[in-house]
């Protein structure tokens, strides 16, 4: 009897021992994928944002760009270890592979073997800070609607939520970012125009993180017999009084362009010889260019590429080129053009609170 | 009659908008007609007149005063009855003639576009710049703007200016 008892509490001990591992294998199943419940859009942008440029990773991106009929496709192998150091090697097209984009630090260069050619600048791309990632998520809330799509979806072998970025005024483009849920790196991209149209894909066709990499391939030595061309750093003001301050007489700096577009930086550059204002307004994710040239000049277009609008009562005209809308009219001792993907009526609105 | 329908070509002939089967008819015409060869010559003498004529720039406050003097006379016809059948010949006539001071002020300008060109600006340096500036969004999409940099004026300008 003693034994029988035994014998079934053994049993019921193995039995409990199987229930408990039933129990705990799907738990950690399901620890090892990302949740499964849906993230909050915002929270996702966080994370892709706190996460941008961060995350080491070696793959090869596939971008296919399409504008009307023609649609072309980039392939570039990519090795990135950490923050701001960068090694790029172009694929595909033809005519331009094996061009490498190398980023060690500040120093940038791009080096094309074909044509013997290198060009380097020094750029101070700084990470972003707490308080500028609070600022671009407040404006993204203002200005899009953010959706996460239920269930996470398998890319190159990650678990990735598909996040919809949808814009609340349709006059600008709509993304699809496939976010990995691990660490907020996106590994992929699509952009829809205001007609609905997908216009750009940026895909990750393979992956891996954390990648062993040797330091010296980002130390870039131009080949000998190559001419090398020196770039003037890009030197951006990001405070608007301080832009509005050093500005010439003839600029037209305003801080709020409407329909979401707020200042975001101004630099000098130099457009026909002149010494000229570049501003940069962006709502969050999209952005848009306000080039001004002292003098009169007019836009270099065929003709029947040219439509022609009005400004304040002044004379402008609108061209479309590689998906982008340049409107261009001329305000009092300068030329303004305004370059941007968003539509002709938002355009001309914000154009008349410059000038 | 015949001669009527040249003269009214004569202007179109002018500005070298008649194609070239119309243009050798009116030429044709002309030698043969003193009259129509004299207004030909007058309107020549107009249009080189205007030529030589500075580029004038709009008045900022000529459109706002154009409507706010349309308005009054809005609000003069709601106010005063009598002045009701004949506020409207007034404002007509005032828009007219503003209209034909606005033609006549703009014309010279776009004769003078025509001969002596503005200097131009290139669509793609603009979109370079917007491009490259976008390279330090946060957010932007590397993939994409990498694509727009591979044949950017930059490469295209630098290896031209590169070959022997």
């Amino acid at each position: 009897m003693k034994n029988k008892n035994n014998i079934l509490e053994n049993r019921l001990s193995v039995k409990s021992f199987i229930a408990i591992l039933l129990c705990i294998c799907p738990m950690i199943a399901h620890g090892a994928s990302p949740k499964k419940t849906p993230p909050n859009g915002l929270n996702l942008l966080r994370k892709v944002l706190v996460n941008d440029s961060m995350v080491p990773y070696e793959g090869r991106q596939m971008v296919e760009l399409s504008s009307g009929r023609h649609t072309e496709a980039t392939i570039t192998q990519e090795i990135h270890p950490r923050y701001n150091y960068d090694y790029i090697r172009y694929v595909m097209p033809a005519r331009v592979a094996n061009r490498v984009i190398i980023n060690e630090g500040n120093l940038h260069w791009e080096y094309d073997p074909k044509l013997h050619l290198a060009i380097r600048h020094f750029s101070e791309r700084e990470k972003p800070a707490p308080s500028q990632i609070a600022y671009i998520l407040h404006l993204i809330k203002l200005n899009y609607f953010l959706k996460v799509h239920p269930r996470p979806v398998n890319v190159v072998g990650r678990a990735c939520w598909i996040l919809e970025i949808d814009p609340k005024l349709k006059d600008r483009y709509r993304r699809v970012w496939w976010v990995d849920g691990a660490n907020g790196f996106v590994l992929r991209r699509d952009i829809y125009n205001t007609s609905g149209e997908m216009i750009s894909s940026s895909s990750y066709t393979s992956i891996r993180y954390h990648p062993k990499v040797k330091m010296a391939l980002f130390h870039f030595t131009p080949p000998q017999g190559t001419r090398v061309i020196t770039k003037a750093p890009l030197k951006l003001l990001h405070n608007f009084h301080e832009t509005v301050k050093t500005a010439p007489k003839w600029a037209h700096i305003p801080q709020v362009l409407g329909d979401g577009f707020v200042f975001q930086s101004a630099q000098y550059v130099e457009v026909k010889k002149l010494r000229s204002l570049h501003l940069q307004y962006f709502d969050g994710i999209c952005t848009l260019s306000v080039i001004q040239v002292p003098g009169k000049f007019n836009l270099q277009s065929r003709k029947h590429d040219v439509i022609p609008v009005s400004v304040n009562g002044r004379r402008g005209v609108l061209v479309e080129k590689s998906g982008y809308r340049i409107l261009s009219w001329y305000g009092f001792d300068c030329t303004i053009s305004m370059v941007g993907e968003i539509t002709l009526h938002s355009m001309l609105t914000m154009a008349h609170k410059i000038f | 009659m015949e001669c009527e329908h040249f003269n009214n070509q004569l202007s179109a002939y002018a500005d070298g908008l008649l194609n070239a089967k119309e243009s050798s008819r009116v030429e044709m015409h002309v030698r043969h007609c003193h009259r129509c060869a004299k207004d030909l010559q007058e309107l020549q003498k107009v249009k080189a007149l205007l030529r030589t004529l500075p580029e004038p720039e709009a008045d900022a406050f000529f459109w706002p005063s154009v409507y706010s003097r349309v308005r009054q006379h809005r609000v003069r016809n709601h106010y005063k009855p009598v002045a009701h059948l004949i506020a409207p010949h007034v404002a007509w006539s005032t828009l007219v003639a503003i209209l034909l001071v606005g033609f006549v002020t703009f014309t010279p300008s776009r004769i003078n576009i025509a001969n002596n060109p503005v200097p131009t600006l290139d669509p793609d340096t603009l979109i370079t710049l917007h491009a490259t500036s976008r390279v330090v969004t946060p957010l932007a999409d590397s993939g994409e703007l990498r694509t727009i940099f591979m044949d950017t004026n930059d490469w295209n300008q630098i290896n031209q200016t590169s070959q022997p």
